[in-house]
């Protein structure tokens, strides 16, 4: 795979997983707040 | 029956996060990103892409769940009454009618992809499409009889077998939406979504442990390598744009349903991006390590520009399957494919016949079953003509109108109501009510003026193509060519080799087929034997005609059609190997279908429903007693 492949995959990947973690971690942070 | 008093609440956030996230996964988003992104810049068409889901994707999403809650709250579950809420006008409720005549139309059709990928997974259970000793499997034909456009009947005889997977699938969503948005669409997401990142994962783990003629790191090369002369392209961006849109499931009214059984201080605006973040790691993650990493494997790397560039359905129902048989397990993974494909599709059709099934139970307070029964009779009515005529066009012109430029329309009405009709200040407070995150504030001066903008330029871009640059809203006959029997042949036809001296006339003879058929008004074949020498050369031994093409028998010039056209008889000794050239007299039919009464007859759909749902909603804002706005008893 070229560098220019890996780069635009690796990047749009981590900002995908980046999106996803950032919209559980506020859930799951709700949720611990709702238990307390 | 009892009346509905009450509306319905979703069970929990997990499951209300999940029946958004099954509303916006859908077919497009393992099928159509990988081959937009193939032919659109590869890596580089990630930056008009995320552009577009920053300045028009998510706010829409924002957009769609703030209209949403705001209706519920007044008991509103479609579009008609949300926008006769945030619209003061008595025009509003009846702009409102898009949000039923729309969707309505798109799960017309989207039901029957769906039926296509239940069908499918069971002829991988039972390895019906596998090549065996006594009978060799073309993909196309098997494809094309399975839906009746093929003028053969080698596989499949008629529709019988998509009406039996038809029915089955609208039977299996009208039971969810009869269950109710809790018991039913929560329930089926609460399934479905994990079973769907299940088969994904089984799919990539299958896809990059393959060997065969390429690698899966040559697809995934050839996906994302990034070609930055395209970014200068209005159409690649317009390709993104496209690409966003129909993703996230904005302007069908699916999610402002869903968004309307949501509590009046719950919060949407981590929910709506939840949703966006949930869909892209579906299209962007698995869209691309599964359907192109495996043409590569299969084919090699010089086939996968053909692949991508083959279309949504190719890829899936021909493509994916040619290189899931090829390799041990296929009836596994091939069921696994299409099961995925299914629950995909699944989850979005309970999301966008919801609405309809809403508009029923909260404007005319009928009982559940009544809502669903009202819609089914609507539904199987429907079904006949989009499963019967799909060869003429019809689900295609459904699919511009409603899936395509209706969408755009909806989504910019939509946004003009947000952000100028009902306020951005005030539609602002209600996004932010009960939020769990704070929204940043330049989204604001988006909603205003970007977002709007951008609709405008999409909307305008999908006209301009059909409408005014090809002129095509005047239906002209389609022409193919077929082999007769293609269960007895080991090879197929191909485009290979066009002739220069005779291109412009295989040009004029279609066209002068055309026209026959157009004056004739019905449809027309031709029937040739024609023997395929092994030197290039091609002689016509029999041919007659039929139908608008009874006349057509000139063997010298059908024999020249095809050397203009390229058209040769080739084999290949394995099916991702090189076609080759061999001697062989095969039956060549040309249709020529009439299209005109089936693209009115959709187009009569799209606006009778209109009119249905014009109407139904005049008689029940006419019930309802002025004062307090609600359903005279």
């Amino acid at each position: 795979m070229s560098t220019g492949a890996w780069l635009f995959m690796s990047l749009s990947f981590l900002l995908i997983i980046f999106l996803n973690l950032f919209c559980l971690g506020r859930l799951l942070q709700n949720r611990k707040n709702d238990k307390r | 029956m009892a009346a509905n008093t009450e509306r319905e609440a979703w069970g929990s956030r997990v499951g209300l996060i999940l029946a958004a996230a099954g509303n916006a996964i859908g077919i497009g988003n393992l099928l159509r990103f990988p081959g937009q992104a193939a032919n659109n810049g590869g890596g580089a068409f990630m930056i008009p892409y995320i552009v577009c889901l920053l300045i028009f994707g998510i706010p829409m999403m924002w957009v769609a769940w703030t209209i949403g809650r705001h209706g519920g709250r007044a008991g509103h579950g479609s579009l008609p009454g949300m926008f006769d809420r945030m619209w003061r006008s008595p025009a509003a409720k009846y702009v409102g009618v898009l949000g039923l005549a729309l969707p309505f139309c798109f799960v017309l059709y989207y039901t029957y992809i769906e039926a296509w990928c239940l069908g499918y997974a069971w002829f991988s259970l039972t390895g019906d499409y596998l090549d065996t000793a006594q009978r060799t499997v073309h993909l196309t034909a098997y494809y094309q009889e399975f839906l009746d456009v093929a003028p053969s009947s080698s596989y499949f005889t008629g529709l019988t077998a998509a009406f039996v997977f038809m029915a089955i699938t609208l039977a299996l969503n009208l039971w969810v939406l009869f269950r109710g948005v809790a018991k039913g669409i929560e329930l089926l997401a609460k399934i479905a979504i994990p079973l769907l990142f299940l088969f994904c994962v089984l799919m990539v783990i299958r896809v990059f442990t393959l060997q065969g003629a390429g690698t899966a790191l040559e697809g995934l090369n050839f996906l994302w390598s990034p070609n930055f002369s395209r970014l200068g392209d209005f159409g690649v961006w317009l390709a993104a744009a496209g690409q966003i849109f129909f993703t996230l499931s904005i302007g069908f009214g699916s999610l402002e349903c869903y968004a309307s059984y949501v509590k009046e201080d719950d919060d949407i605006a981590l929910t709506g991006l939840t949703t966006a973040a949930t869909n892209e790691f579906v299209e962007v993650i698995f869209g691309g390590l599964i359907a192109i990493p495996a043409a590569a494997v299969f084919y090699g790397a010089g086939e996968i520009q053909r692949v991508a560039s083959s279309g949504t359905f190719s890829i899936g129902m021909i493509s994916m399957p040619e290189v899931l048989r090829a390799f041990p397990l296929s009836n596994v993974f091939g069921t696994i494919w299409f099961l995925l494909l299914f629950f995909a599709a699944f989850t979005s059709s309970v999301a966008v016949a919801q609405p309809v099934v809403a508009f029923f139970e909260d404007e005319f307070k009928a009982a559940k079953a009544r809502a669903v029964l009202w819609l089914a009779l609507l539904w199987g009515l429907g079904t006949f003509p989009v499963m019967l005529f799909y060869k003429y066009g019809l689900l295609d012109e459904l699919d511009f109108w409603a899936g395509t430029v209706g969408l755009a329309v909806l989504a910019l009405i939509e946004a003009i109501i947000f952000s100028w009709i009902f306020g951005l200040h005030r539609s602002w407070a209600e996004l932010e009510r009960g939020s769990l995150i704070r929204i940043p504030g330049f989204f604001k001066l988006v909603l205003k003026y970007v977002t709007p903008v951008a609709l405008a330029i999409i909307l305008g871009g999908w006209l301009y193509g059909p409408v005014i640059r090809d002129r095509s809203l005047t239906p002209t006959p389609r022409v193919a060519l077929w082999l007769n029997d293609p269960v007895k042949h080991k090879g197929t036809l191909e485009s290979v080799k066009p002739d220069p001296a005779q291109k412009d006339f295989a040009a004029s003879f279609e066209r002068s087929i055309r026209e026959q058929v157009s004056t004739a008004r019905e449809d027309g074949f031709i029937r040739a034997v024609v023997h395929f020498g092994v030197d290039e050369s091609l002689v016509i031994a029999q041919i007659n005609g039929s139908g608008a093409l009874a006349s057509q028998t000139d063997a010298d010039a059908f024999a020249n059609y095809l050397r203009g056209k390229g058209v040769r008889y080739e084999e290949r000794s394995a099916p991702n190997a090189p076609h080759h050239a061999v001697n062989h007299d095969v039956m060549v039919i040309l249709t020529a279908y009439y299209t005109w009464p089936y693209i009115w007859l959709a187009r009569g759909i799209l606006l009778g429903s209109g009119v249905l749902f014009a109407v139904l909603v005049g008689i029940a804002w006419r019930r309802r007693s002025p004062s307090t706005g609600e359903v005279s008893t």
